[in-house]
């Protein structure tokens, strides 16, 4: 059997725990630069708040129903995640961190416990301990827990748990499952599975394995299998070594100027590069990429990129941002109104790997003291207290984040304040 | 009389490299072989740290157990809230610091360690949860020895 837990609407979970006066008020999460809404309450989505619309669509119903908007605080949002993948893993000893907000477990080997008993206990403790309740669905594979997640939170929203466990239990989960509402399927299948008559999860159960394939994909083909009981996509406990970390967000205005975009970008690398260092990292190389907004139908687009190969690989900010600016230097031209730039570290390797160059030891034992240093300060004093000078100070790329809740749980001066 | 032995603390910089470069040349220390795990606060003060938040104590609801504005409060969620606990609750919209007490006769209240702040019988509550309880609180002695009267 394998589970799938899930957060019930995380973000906005995240942000009531350290808030006890919006309890039981509808609450809403924005999206970077505030332009649409990717979480809900549940008192939000009874008033019709729908998933992805952009705020101005919603503006008037927020205002009429006191809607509270947050945006989104993604420094919350992945300290809670990480603090609840790690109480999970104080329950279930098999576990695929799934998304943010999703983690799949084996209960493998519960055979002679009462299976409900424990996932219920579990369920309890995990929403307890963080304070961002969950729901747990079990089934015989991937696909069918997710049917049985889905079940548990519409159904059985105050126990949280609901299990598939008999084959009445499955066909009853199936018959009550839209076909668009399957791990996996998505409208746009949907839609093409409602023209030949699937129109439940049961329909899809029903069909040819092998047509699945030939009209639709290998994918569609498991699915099928998965939700006849047949378990297909194994649980993914290794999680491959990072490859490469990367970090891109839009802008809040577009930017036309050479100078706000490397101030951007530099900020970009300064936070990779500490991402690099805490997972104990060097970089072997970068890649930069600048982009405009594709979805405008009148702006003219561009889209380049540009790699490149550190002297040694490295973790040092100052370097890593040098030569990312370079990089912008030679792909940047004037005359787009560029929407947002990206920056990737290729190439990692742990940092003892001894691709030193000899004769840069040296400098290296001083860049490992000085970035300590600073990482220490900054983590003592709020992120970029000391920066590199090409990060500036004028921001004006920044995201729109009006609506910022305080970091409640990685910035001392934003913990909760107790009467 | 107050017996303090004192240890060796440990930075806050998780660990000391022994090598800063990764080119290792030299001779061991002879110490190696006898260093022992330096002390953490975090070890003292944190028994589940994915359950575990800070929280600043505002007010002086709880002087009489010694607790002052500006506190900070380690709050475990882990921790099952128990007679005559220190409790972090969501009292209408605000978090409240409250000692718990669970009697028979006279039912759950909250009590405040502060003569000016009448006991709370939690079933005249609307809008009432426990968010916690409080396991440890840093002071800051040495801002605070102004206020004794000694």
């Amino acid at each position: 059997m394998i589970g799938i837990i899930d957060c019930n609407n995380f973000y906005a979970s995240c942000e009531r725990n350290f808030d006890p006066s919006i309890n039981g008020l509808p609450v809403v999460v924005f999206s970077n630069n505030d332009g649409a809404i990717i979480a809900r309450s549940e008192e939000a989505k009874a008033l019709g708040i729908t998933m992805a619309i952009p705020i101005f669509e919603v503006k008037k119903l927020m205002q009429k129903h006191n809607i509270i908007g947050y945006s989104s605080n993604y420094t919350l949002y992945g300290d809670m995640s990480a603090r609840i993948k790690s109480i999970i893993r104080d329950f279930f000893h098999d576990v695929e961190d799934y998304s943010i907000d999703e983690s799949f477990v084996s209960c493998k080997g519960f055979k002679y416990r009462d299976l409900f008993t424990y996932v219920k206990d579990a369920r309890d403790k995990i929403s307890h301990w963080s304070g961002v309740p969950v729901s747990i669905g079990i089934g015989a594979t991937k696909t069918l827990a997710k049917v049985a997640n889905r079940i548990a939170k519409k159904k059985y929203r105050d126990v949280g748990v609901y299990i598939i466990d008999t084959e009445e239990k499955r066909l009853d989960a199936l018959r009550n499952t839209d076909v668009t509402d399957v791990w996996g399927v998505g409208h746009r299948i949907g839609k093409r599975l409602n023209s030949v008559g699937v129109f439940n999860a049961y329909d899809l159960s029903m069909v040819d394995e092998d047509w699945a394939k030939r009209q639709f994909s290998v994918v569609l083909q498991r699915t099928v299998y998965e939700l006849q009981g047949l378990s297909c996509i194994p649980l993914e406990l290794v999680q491959p070594a990072k490859q490469n970390i990367a970090s891109q967000k839009s802008f809040g205005i577009y930017q036309t100027e050479f100078e706000p975009i490397s101030e951007a970008l530099a900020n970009y690398t300064a936070r990779v590069a500490e991402k690099l260092r805490k997972q104990k990292f060097v970089a072997g190389g970068l890649t930069v990429w600048l982009g405009t907004n594709n979805f405008s139908k009148t702006d003219a687009q561009y889209f380049p990129e540009i790699s490149t190969v550190c002297d040694v690989p490295t973790d040092y900010t100052p370097y890593l941002i040098k030569r990312a600016v370079e990089g912008l230097k030679a792909i940047y031209r004037k005359g787009y109104l560029y929407k947002r730039v990206g920056v990737m570290l290729t190439d990692l390797r742990n940092n003892t790997d001894g691709t030193q160059n000899l004769f840069l030891a040296d400098t290296r034992n001083k860049e490992i003291e000085i970035i300590k240093k600073v990482d220490r300060i900054n983590r003592l004093n709020g992120r970029d207290t000391v920066r590199s000078a090409q990060q500036g100070f004028a921001r004006e790329w920044k995201m729109k984040q009006e609506h910022l809740s305080p970091k409640y749980t990685t910035r001392l001066q934003d913990i909760i304040t107790i009467k | 009389m107050a017996n303090i032995q004192v240890y060796r603390f440990k930075q806050s910089d998780t660990e000391l490299p022994l090598f800063l470069s990764n080119i290792q040349a030299g001779f061991p220390s002879p110490a190696d072989d006898y260093l022992e795990e330096c002390l953490s606060l975090d070890d003292i003060c944190i028994s589940n740290a994915a359950s575990t938040f800070l929280g600043r104590v505002t007010g002086q609801s709880l002087k009489d157990v010694y607790i002052y504005d500006g506190d900070i409060a380690v709050i475990d969620k882990s921790e099952k809230p128990e007679h005559k606990d220190l409790v972090v609750c969501a009292i209408d919209g605000e978090f409240n610091a409250k000692i718990l007490h669970i009697d028979k006769l006279q039912g759950i209240r909250l009590l405040s360690a502060n003569p000016d702040y009448p006991p709370i019988i939690i079933q005249e509550l609307t809008d009432f949860r426990i968010w916690g309880v409080i396991t440890f609180v840093i002071q800051n002695v040495k801002n605070r020895s102004n206020d004794w009267h000694y």
